[in-house]
């Protein structure tokens, strides 16, 4: 949870003092009222229809039932092996999750008569993974662990050769392994004859069938110098010679099937490919060659000495009569090209997208219908799709094509044709009107251009048109025989909905008075329009009277993740199914009438702000229990909380009231319709009452009870050095006047400006800590007449820091606040602590003397006060009370303790309040100069910090309603409307009238 | 707290650097804009003979129209006062090869020989020696691909090579003209942005050894050049400085879990200096600690640490930052990493004074050293560029 700034939230005006007047009537409120649910109740189902490995594609209602199309995907690596001699090509296709420490995107590839060999870099090690070619499995791979440059050849004659180096601190070893039928017979060490030392660094070798080793390698004796050597079976060099005429990149040794031996390059200069051939007894080099260079060059095959390729086509070079033939009957057009012996093979990935359209019963879910699409286009990945006259209308891109596939209700094909007239354009959306006519939302994304496309039932293009000013757009509808669409515009900032005229190729406004507009669907009874808008309300369009209806709030269902929600299917107006993108599921919602939920245990929960994943809490209590509802009301925006004096007074009381103060809970306190936490605490086996600090929910309660629990707070006090303030901690206002007298001609507050977010300047006091003269429950409020110089301190320390950015050195700015302590600019420092690192860097640097927690001067010299992040209470009408606290307790948790120490404030369980301190990091700060290191809390500091927040007991009051009433009067007195007296006076009446009116 | 490599100690240098006996420090990356003119003038300037070339006089001129970025804390000298300095420009290609200056050995420059474009994935670089005074390359090493070079002295050459994706200290032996290597940055042990020293037979280096995840502990090994033998000589120690025959490491305090106590490991009996400044590069010259130090990255400071002398700083307003130190037991010399034109000086450790070259113009000068030898340069200068190679006068 982020730190909450409550100074914020009090100062800021949200029920004006007349608003309350709505709850004079709230009899009904009592201990004894029967508890209503607050909000509806959904019930809501996961259809199962969709799963994880699937992808949504759309969906539609058609009498009881859904049908919906989806996507299945699966990577694979297809191997494919052209046989040169019989001009036959095998495929083979693995799933990727076959090869278990999976595979990196350069793959050497060899076969031998039973098996297909991958070499393969994957998470810093190399596997050699062997695939049975009868049936297809992949065998454990041998790992070659810390291998560098690791590369793999075939002698053509049924043994594989690994070749790989490690390095040590100071040294290399080369090493080749020779596998045959996948089982490791030979393994040679020729570290010695490629040293790092020696100058010789391997490129590339080949080894015939004989089991002699050639190596192509480079040697540091010159630029552009290479030589070949031959070993023997044991690693003897047998010959060494140099060979010259290499020139440009893309050096190999390739070989013929007859075992001719090549070291091939690319001349950079003339886009030639030279060929040296080499004499397999000594090494040097009997014929030089030139052709033509292609992209890929690779060992002979049948009579041809090497394999040329362009992607396009497959050539065979012979060399000595320099001739280059076209191959046929090779498929492919991979870049991955090896040869075999006689074979070429070639690799490439892929995945497979298997679309599909079932129908399911609207009701059980149970498959009525299964169909394959287009079974035969696997790469061919379903963009969008429409459902009109009884057709399903798919765009299917696959490789730059976009293709229009129709089918019928049962999703056989009845036509499938090529999309044409784009421009470089993606398919967002499709739809089709009555007439069979198509239309295309389209974008291209590299010029972020959105356009509308009209095309006949042959996809010939009819008229089209470029969207203007708009930032995105994502959805087409045809409604009453007009095309809608919704996007984002870039001149309003907001969601639209406009009708498209094409006639003259503009967007016009619609009747519809719903704004910002996200999605639209059809209702699937009526074919009426359904719409949703930014804030996730469903509406449903009356087109007699132009009207739209409310039919759903998305966010009142708590079950759902309502980010990236689309496809609302409505069925009536208590049932609708959607699509969660974020949970990859097909829910149905339905809301239970009065009578379906009379029976249920439902705790209603009414929150007044985001509570950070309050939403995913709630999920995760109701998948875990069958026996409860968790029903959430969100009172998170103004006109929402507007209801809620209205819910209460008709009924619909919550049984758990989640507020940071926007949410009036003093009302409930003073009427004692809020259950005591604290023996729930106590007596819970799962917590132990004693690792919580207690008298932090206390400050915020009445009594000694806990009737609003506070899982996380800040503290609001006010700082100094003990031999300035001394170590007692608390002064009344008196004490604190004193104080200033007696340091008459010193500045108690600091007067520069702020720079960080801990303190505050004095003059925000009031504001906070009005609750000092406030009895809630006597509905008393006495200010002390030592208040009114407070009020004059206060507003004296005001100061000016709306300094612009181009004014003001902030260096300088931070330098002097940093100094404030240090260069006698302050006594005290008003301060909202919610991290101990701050209370660190105040001891040994900015204060550098022994800190004191002083606190805020008060009446009844509270000290401290606890600034609440949100508080919860229980009602006493709760039905379900052992339900509601087992949701309570869970914000008081380790789980949820320990988030908040990761949000970065204070949290109420003292074990995870003590992890604040492992967070901490020593730091040095350098002050007029010199620079101060910041240990991490001692023991004695901890001791302290740990004391201090235990001594608590004050909290600010955080409701709105008398928040505002301080508000106002304290910034009158502060923009010179009024004098202190007059302040104090309208404060006391004011404060007495509404508390007497809250009774 | 574990033991940390605080990034604010000595940051990365993105360039290689290094400083040995020899002396010289240099840079791992070819800049391609050192690369020019087609012929080369010699102009011969000193104290007393002031025979300007029209190049010079343009110099001058432009020197005139702006006042030095630095606020200078110590006495200043002209570099002609005391040093033979003499200016030379540099041709376009060198035996038809595109090259860069890498640093200096003697009074001759180190160079870079290439005909690859700077955009391939790997180069070859063939090393040598060019003599400014006639014009004559001599190579040094054959065309190694993807090596770097560092430092020198009289015998070895030191690259940073890239094989196979392995990282290496590789050294050149010119006198038996073979290689070898030093180490393999592999597995838990990674290159730090120090490069090594040269002291005789000895070349000093510091590593990060990786303990886990998170933390990795600064190591100084010793090669020892006769033997070929690698030795760990200081654990959790960072930074190998050698000046006057002494080796100086920065170790670890434990007191306050800080890299700020400066040891002898030639003379373990002499105190350790304990730094107390803010520290972004560390020298060692004519027995002094001399770093750059920064206030909290406001202005950067060459400073005597040894006696809390500034010597030179940066105006806070410029936002100017210094590294890449160097220095000897003669000059310490850095320059303006943040590629902004500054006033080309090197600090003179036997006179305490900065040196100024007043015959070059501010700019973004790139300084080396060896021994009694300088070498002062623009870096960012285009064609024709020019160079002030200088040394100790009546040495």
């Amino acid at each position: 949870m982020k730190k909450k700034i409550i100074f914020s939230l009090l100062c800021s005006v949200v029920l004006i003092f007349s608003s309350c007047r709505n709850d004079k009537n709230k009899s009904s409120m009592s201990a004894t009222n029967t508890s209503s649910s607050l909000s509806d109740v959904y019930k809501v189902s996961d259809t199962g229809l969709v799963i994880d490995e699937e992808i949504f594609i759309d969906a539609y209602l058609e009498n009881d039932s859904i049908s919906i199309t989806k996507a299945k995907y699966d990577n694979y690596l297809e191997i494919r092996i052209f046989d040169c001699l019989n001009e036959k090509e095998t495929s083979y296709e693995i799933g990727q999750s076959e090869f278990c420490n999976g595979l990196g995107e350069d793959l050497s590839v060899c076969t031998d008569d039973n098996n297909i060999y991958i070499l393969s870099k994957s998470s810093g090690s190399t596997y050699l993974y062997t695939i049975n070619k009868k049936n297809k499995t992949v065998s454990d791979p041998v790992e070659f662990k810390d291998a560098y440059a690791c590369s793999m050849k075939t002698d053509t004659a049924g043994k594989i050769y690994i070749l790989y180096s490690c390095y040590g601190i100071q040294d290399k070893t080369t090493t080749i392994e020779v596998f045959q039928n996948s089982a490791q017979v030979n393994k040679i060490d020729i570290s010695d004859v490629f040293s790092q030392n020696n100058g010789k660094t391997l490129r590339d070798m080949y080894a015939d069938k004989q089991g002699n080793i050639y190596c192509l390698y480079s040697s540091s004796s010159g630029a552009d110098s290479y030589g070949v050597m031959k070993l023997n079976t044991d690693g003897r060099i047998a010959a060494d010679c140099e060979v010259r005429g290499i020139s440009g990149d893309y050096i190999s040794m390739l070989a013929s099937s007859s075992g001719k031996i090549f070291v091939t390059s690319k001349s950079d200069d003339n886009n030639l490919l030279l060929v040296n051939e080499i004499d397999k007894d000594s090494c040097d080099t009997i014929n030089f060659y030139e052709t033509e260079a292609y992209s890929i060059v690779t060992g002979g095959t049948g009579d041809y000495d090497l394999i040329l390729s362009d992607t396009s086509k497959f050539m065979g070079y012979k060399a000595d009569s320099n001739i280059t033939q076209d191959i046929e009957g090779i498929s492919n057009n991979s870049q991955n090209i090896f040869s075999n012996g006689n074979e070429i093979i070639s690799y490439e990935f892929g995945t497979h997208f298997k679309n599909s359209l079932i129908t399911a019963d609207m009701n059980s879910y149970e498959i009525s219908a299964q169909k394959d699409l287009d079974a035969d286009e696997e790469t061919a990945f379903v963009s969008c799709a429409a459902f009109s006259n009884g057709c399903h209308y798919y765009v299917r891109k696959t490789g730059d094509k976009n293709i229009l596939t129709v089918t019928d209700h049962s999703g056989a094909v009845t036509d499938k044709q090529e999309i044409n007239n784009l421009n470089n354009e993606d398919i967002v959306s499709v739809a089709v009107d009555k007439d069979s006519d198509i239309y295309l939302l389209t974008c291209n994304y590299s010029d972020e251009l959105y356009s509308i496309k009209k095309y006949d039932s042959h996809i010939n293009l009819i008229s089209e048109f470029q969207m203007k000013d708009v930032k995105s757009s994502e959805k087409i509808l045809v409604y009453d025989d007009v095309l809608y669409v919704t996007y984002y515009s870039a001149l309003d900032n907001k969601n639209i909905l406009s009708q498209v005229d094409f006639d003259n190729k503009k967007l016009n406004n619609t009747e519809i008075i719903i704004d910002n507009v996200v999605d639209i669907c059809l209702d699937s009874a009526d074919d009426t329009l359904i719409l949703k808008d930014s804030r996730n309300k469903i509406y449903k369009y009356n087109d007699s009277d132009k009207t739209c209806k409310e039919i759903f709030v998305l966010d009142n269902i708590s079950m759902i993740n309502t980010v990236a929600t689309r496809n609302i299917l409505v069925v009536d107006d208590s049932i609708f199914f959607l699509y969660s993108e974020y949970d990859n599921k097909l829910y149905k919602v339905k809301r239970l009438n009065k009578s379906e939920t009379e029976d249920m245990n439902i705790v209603s929960i009414a929150c007044d702000s985001d509570v950070h994943g309050l939403n995913q809490i709630i999920q995760q209590f109701n998948n875990a229990q069958d026996d409860v509802t968790y029903v959430l009301t969100s009172y998170n925006d103004n006109e929402k909380r507007k209801n809620f004096n209205m819910d209460i007074s008709t009924g619909k009381v919550p049984d758990i009231i989640i507020s940071s103060g926007q949410l009036d809970t003093s009302i409930f306190e003073n009427k004692n319709v809020l259950v005591d936490l604290s023996e729930y605490i106590k007596t819970d086996d799962t917590l132990n009452s004693q690792d919580y600090y207690m008298n932090i929910s206390q400050s915020c309660s009445s009594g000694n009870k806990i009737t609003q629990l506070v899982p996380s707070f800040t503290v609001l006090t006010a700082v100094g050095s003990s031999s300035m303030l001394g170590d007692k901690t608390g002064w009344t206002y008196k004490e604190f006047l004193d104080f200033v007298d007696q340091k008459e001609g010193q500045d108690i507050f600091y007067k520069g400006v702020i720079c960080d977010t801990i303190s505050v300047t004095p003059d925000k006091v009031p504001f906070a800590t009005y609750s000092d003269f406030i009895e809630l429950k006597k509905g008393a409020c006495n200010i002390d007449k030592d208040y009114n110089r407070l009020l004059e301190i206060y507003k004296s320390s005001r100061v000016e820091d709306d300094k612009s950015d181009e004014d003001c050195d902030k260096n300088a700015l931070t330098d002097a606040f940093q100094a404030r302590f240090l260069n006698g600019q302050c006594l005290i420092d008003v301060q909202k602590i919610y991290n101990v690192n701050i209370i660190s860097k105040m001891k040994y640097a900015y204060i550098n003397d022994d800190i004191v927690f002083k606190g805020i001067p008060s009446q009844n010299c509270n000290g401290s006060y606890v600034i609440p992040d949100f508080k919860i209470s229980m009602l006493e009408t709760c039905k379900c009370q052992d339900e509601a606290w087992n949701f309570i307790k869970y914000f008081i948790s380790e789980e949820y303790q320990n988030k908040v120490v990761q949000d970065g404030t204070f949290p109420v369980k003292r074990s995870s309040f003590e992890k604040l301190y492992d967070e901490c990091v020593e730091d040095d700060i350098l002050i007029n100069e010199k620079e101060y290191r910041v240990p991490v809390p001692d023991e004695k500091l901890k001791n302290q910090i740990n004391n201090w927040i235990e001594s608590i007991t004050s909290s600010v009051l955080n409701d709105d309603s008398l928040s505002s009433i301080a508000q106002q009067e304290i910034q009158c007195y502060y923009d010179d409307g009024q004098t202190s007296e007059e302040t104090i006076k309208n404060m006391m009446s004011k404060i007495k009238l509404y508390l007497s009116e809250s009774k | 707290m574990k033991k940390k490599i605080f990034a604010c100690l000595i940051i990365a240098l993105s360039l290689y650097s290094c400083n040995s006996q020899g002396d010289s420090i240099s840079e791992s990356v070819p800049d391609s804009s050192e690369v020019t003119s087609a012929t080369s003038v010699s102009t011969t300037v000193s104290g007393t003979d002031s025979e300007a070339h029209n190049d010079i006089e343009k110099i001058e001129n432009d020197k005139k129209e702006s006042e030095s970025k630095y606020d200078i804390k110590t006495d200043t000298i002209q570099a002609e006062d005391i040093y033979d300095c003499s200016y030379f420009t540099m041709p376009e290609t060198i035996n038809g090869y595109n090259y860069f200056i890498s640093g200096i050995n003697q009074n001759k420059l180190i160079v870079a020989l290439s005909q690859s474009g700077q955009e391939e994935e790997h180069i070859d670089y063939q090393y040598g020696l060019y003599d400014l005074t006639n014009d004559s390359y001599c190579a040094v090493t054959d065309f190694m691909t993807d090596a770097f070079y560092l430092c020198s002295d009289e015998r070895y050459w030191i690259f940073s090579s890239i094989t196979d994706e392995v990282t290496s200290y590789i050294y050149y032996d010119t006198e038996t003209q073979t290689s070898g290597t030093i180490i393999n940055f592999v597995n838990d042990i990674t290159q730090t942005a120090d490069g090594p020293i040269i002291n005789g037979n000895r070349i000093y280096f510091d590593v990060y050894k990786t303990i886990d995840d998170n933390t990795a502990i600064p190591m100084v090994y010793e090669y020892n050049s006769e033997d070929q033998s690698l030795n760990l000589i200081y654990e959790n120690a960072m930074k190998p400085m050698c000046s006057e025959d002494n080796l100086r490491v920065i170790t670890y305090n434990e007191e306050n879990q800080k890299y700020d106590r400066i040891i002898s490991v030639t003379n373990p009996a002499e105190e350790c200096f304990q730094n107390k400044d803010k520290l972004f590069d560390i020298s060692c010259s004519s027995g002094k600690i001399i770093g750059i130090v920064t206030d909290h990255g406001r202005t950067y400071s060459v400073k005597d640490l040894t006696s809390s002398q500034e010597i030179l700083s940066t105006y806070e307003d410029n936002g100017d930052m210094l590294g890449n130190m160097a220095a000897n037991d003669n000059f310490v010399c850095w320059y303006d990493i943040t590629g902004e034109n500054n006033t080309p000086c090197v600090y003179d450790t036997k006179y305490k004074k900065i040196v100024t070259f007043d015959n070059m113009s501010q700019c973004y000068y790139r300084t080396y050293i060896y021994d009694k030898y300088g070498l002062i340069f623009d870096q960012a200068s285009g064609e024709n560029f020019k160079i002030c190679l200088f040394s100790i006068k009546g040495e």
